[in-house]
């Protein structure tokens, strides 16, 4: 592995980036990533890899094509509908890379934060877009990988990526389904759906950081809620409600934000790639991060955004993070628990981003893989 | 709904025949035997609690994290599975549960179609059934016969024979002062106890009728084609790693997954065991290789004149939900997922939330261990729903109005001498039923 990733630092990916900063899709030069713990460089799992590389070749093939068939002209940063091989799609919208304060929990954590540009989908994803992931139409082991001794009759490499092993309880729990957002899937599916959806679509999907959701979700402004601090307008723009609601919405029935976004609030929980740290400032030990990450190392907490259609509007606001915790999943009966499901939450989706820049394969790798999914 | 009405004049008075104490109490008071016995206080176990394993995948897993959870005085004593790999588990319980886990270095961890009586005769206290459901009758009679307390997973019997073999141990084991618990975790769930308790009281007066449901996203374990079978796996081990799609191994989805919502129905039906039933299903997406149907609707009458149903779908791509609908003379109750309410006079009178009582169930069981009760809800309870289960899928099956006596006279054994099965037992599957053309028998 390590030296196919030596081979890869001279590969094509440098001219790569070149065109695309000429092409003035990234508004800024490369300043590193603040990522922490750093990605690691070995030890990759060897069959993952080998996918993160077929897929990551896939994606600079399809954006070659289209440059081709666009006259030499890079993608543009704007909106775009993204077809499923199902037939149902996901719309994109483009965000501006920018800064933003990003003010944590404890008074001290305040951060200035530059993010890249990136896409992020107008919706959460829906039942239509997630259940033809989640539904394998080959039977799959516990940890998602097809059974043993069919694996030398697959022929399509999407086949191997790691898919959900079938719900035995409904994942509605009792509400309806068409058109609203997939419901309770761990971080873990969440991840492998944004691979699978990447290697259908030509496009890199993963999902967005902590810092890239809230920025996302603020849409420049820097109050509670992205429509300002008049809880009165809150009900055009969100669902919620606290324990007086009793379901969740089809996205797209409220007010968006500025950059067109819709739910960021409300209705359904939100995934980010981020782990719970109590004090961002304190764990960066630094004033000013580009594109940060705190890498998971462990299987919980991770953050969740902008809460969810049984929450308080107080819970809903841009700069609430919601901890991930073993007890979502206190009523799997299995032990051990499933890698793809959450049992006790009819709040959690998730939403999707596509960043500007294509990553490398190693960083696909840990966008995909986080290596922490199983529970005990 | 429709049903064609029997003759009969209705007499029922539900709270009569019904009325029961709290859980625990309400098994055992139905029980032949009452509680409790004296010589299971004498037996009151105190310290160390030895409790032994028997299938180890995801339930036994489960439920061996489960009641050591529950009870910090037991340890996972000694394991037994017919594949080697399950074993693995074993370090992440140990883990988990730290000094709790003594199986004398994997010693007590034994392997293949025998492990189970090891298992039982390795000297564990309480042991947990949770194999393939076909093979449950014969583990329970040897782990009852030695004096264990037993944990049965549902389904525990996929066909009479088998389930009037359960129930005579069940008896043996209440005789004999060792307690039962059955996995049907609907019962333990505390917004559902709490529903049941009101019902009891009469919130909505006498019950009239219930129509229950069980819907999921699909079929569990998924078959690949049989084309993909490999030259030297056996058809018996195919099938044991495939048992949710065969008849012989699960009882159809009817007993492995649709007895939840069976028995909730049984359950708000107050535990009688219906005189009619008629009943269709199908197999809708059928999977190739598979018997099991993915689709039944049952309709039961009972002897005083009133109807309940069940509906159950595993069908991907399906709307799902599983969840009751109770109709009384005064009002209504209505469970749906992990909530549930009572309604009068269009009024929410009372509204409950929970999660499935994995835990609560280990923890009425071990309560009644160690306080020297006995605890048995097979007889009159868990038994009759799995009756109901059978009459449904008989019904369904051959298409044919099924009597309460005809059900419980069928001399139908799925599959023949499970006490000397192994991979090399050739296995060929039923023909998937055809109601009009399947036989009941």
């Amino acid at each position: 592995m390590i030296r196919f990733v030596r081979k890869f630092q001279t590969s094509p990916i440098f001219p790569f980036i070149i065109a695309l900063l000429c092409a003035g899709t990234v508004a800024q030069a490369e300043t590193a990533p603040d990522i922490k713990p750093a990605l690691a460089k070995d030890g990759f799992d060897e069959e993952e890899m080998r996918l993160a590389k077929a897929i990551h070749k896939r994606i600079l093939d399809y954006q070659g094509i289209k440059k081709k068939t666009n006259n030499g002209k890079e993608e543009e940063l704007i909106a775009f509908q993204d077809p499923l091989a199902s037939g149902a799609h996901i719309d994109m919208l483009p965000v501006k890379g920018g800064e933003f304060t990003w003010r944590g929990e404890e008074e001290d954590d305040i951060l200035k934060v530059s993010l890249s540009p990136f896409w992020m989908s107008k919706h959460e994803i829906t039942w239509e877009a997630y259940e033809p992931f989640m539904l394998s139409p080959i039977p799959r082991q516990k940890d998602g990988q097809p059974l043993d001794f069919m694996r030398a009759q697959i022929k399509n490499d999407i086949e191997f990526i790691a898919r959900p092993t079938p719900p035995y309880h409904p994942m509605t729990f009792g509400m309806k389904r068409d058109g609203h957002p997939a419901l309770s899937m761990t971080q873990h599916a969440a991840n492998k759906y944004c691979q699978w959806l990447s290697f259908q679509t030509g496009h890199f999907y993963r999902l967005p950081t902590e810092a890239e959701w809230e920025f996302a979700c603020r849409a420049g402004s820097d109050t509670n809620s992205s429509w300002g601090a008049d809880a009165q307008k809150a009900g055009e723009y969100a669902w919620f409600g606290g324990d007086a609601s009793t379901h969740y919405n089809v996205p797209g029935k409220k007010k968006p934000n500025s950059l067109g976004l819709h739910d960021m609030h409300g209705n359904v929980l939100e995934w980010t790639l981020d782990q719970y740290v109590p004090n961002r400032r304190e764990y960066f030990a630094k004033d000013k991060v580009h594109n940060p990450w705190v890498k998971a190392t462990k299987p919980y907490p991770h953050v969740t955004k902008g809460g969810h259609w049984q929450q308080s509007l107080k819970e809903i606001s841009a700069a609430t993070r919601h901890q991930s915790t073993p007890v979502w999943k206190v009523a799997d009966p299995q032990r051990p628990r499933s890698l793809w499901y959450h049992t006790t939450t009819p709040w959690l989706g998730l939403r999707i981003v596509r960043p500007a820049k294509i990553p490398t394969v190693e960083e696909m790798y840990h966008y995909w893989n986080s290596g922490v999914e199983a529970d005990e | 709904m429709t049903h064609q009405p029997s003759e009969k004049k209705s007499t029922f008075s539900r709270r009569n025949f019904v009325k029961k104490g709290a859980l625990g109490g309400a098994a055992v008071g139905l029980s032949p035997l009452g509680i409790p016995l004296v010589k299971a206080v004498e037996k009151a176990p105190k310290g160390k609690l030895k409790v032994g394993v028997v299938g180890l995948g995801g339930r036994g897993g489960g439920a061996v994290n489960d009641i050591m959870n529950i009870d910090s005085g037991t340890v996972l004593w000694a394991a037994g599975d017919i594949s080697k790999d399950r074993f693995k588990k074993i370090e992440g319980i140990s883990k988990k549960f730290s000094g709790r886990v003594d199986t004398d270095g994997g010693k007590r961890e034994f392997v293949g179609f025998d492990a189970y009586q090891k298992v039982i005769d390795s000297g564990a206290d309480i042991i947990i059934l949770t194999t393939t459901p076909a093979f449950r009758p014969v583990q329970f009679e040897a782990a009852v016969a030695a004096g264990k307390h037993v944990f049965i997973e549902k389904p525990y019997a996929l066909d009479i024979p088998g389930l009037h073999s359960i129930v005579e141990t069940a008896k043996k084991a209440q005789s004999a002062g060792q307690s039962v618990l059955t996995g049907l975790v609907w019962r333990y769930t505390p917004h559902l106890m709490e529903m049941d308790k009101r019902l009891q009281d009469g919130a909505i007066g006498d019950i009239l009728n219930v129509s229950s449901s069980y819907c999921g996203g699909g079929r569990p374990n998924q078959m690949p084609d049989p084309k993909f079978k490999p030259a030297e796996m056996s058809d018996m081990e195919w099938a044991l790693r495939f048992w949710q799609n065969f008849l012989e191994l699960s009882g159809d989805g009817v007993l492995e997954y649709h007895i939840h919502g069976i028995d909730r129905m049984a359950w708000w039906m107050g535990d009688q065991l219906p005189v009619r039933c008629y009943a269709n299903g199908a197999n809708i997406a059928p999977v190739k290789g598979a018997n099991n149907w993915d689709s039944c609707n049952f309709s039961y009458e009972y002897a005083d004149g009133r109807t309940s149903s069940f509906f159950g779908r595993q069908i991907r791509g399906t709307y799902s939900a599983s969840g009751d609908n109770i109709v009384g003379t005064k009002g209504r109750a209505v469970a749906q997922g992990n909530s549930a309410f009572i309604e009068v006079d269009g009024k929410k009178i009372w509204e409950g939330k929970s999660n499935l009582g994995y835990q609560q169930e280990h923890e009425i069981f071990m309560k009644h261990i160690r306080e020297g009760k006995v605890f048995n809800d097979v007889i009159g309870q868990s038994a009759n729903s799995h009756a109901i289960a059978l009459m449904g899928r008989n019904a369904a099956y051959s298409g044919q109005l099924i009597t309460g006596e005809q059900i419980m006279a069928s001399k139908d054994v799925l599959l023949k001498d499970i006490k000397n099965l192994t991979y090399e037992t050739p296995f060929k599957a039923r023909e998937s039923a055809v109601p009009g053309k399947t036989k009941f028998l």
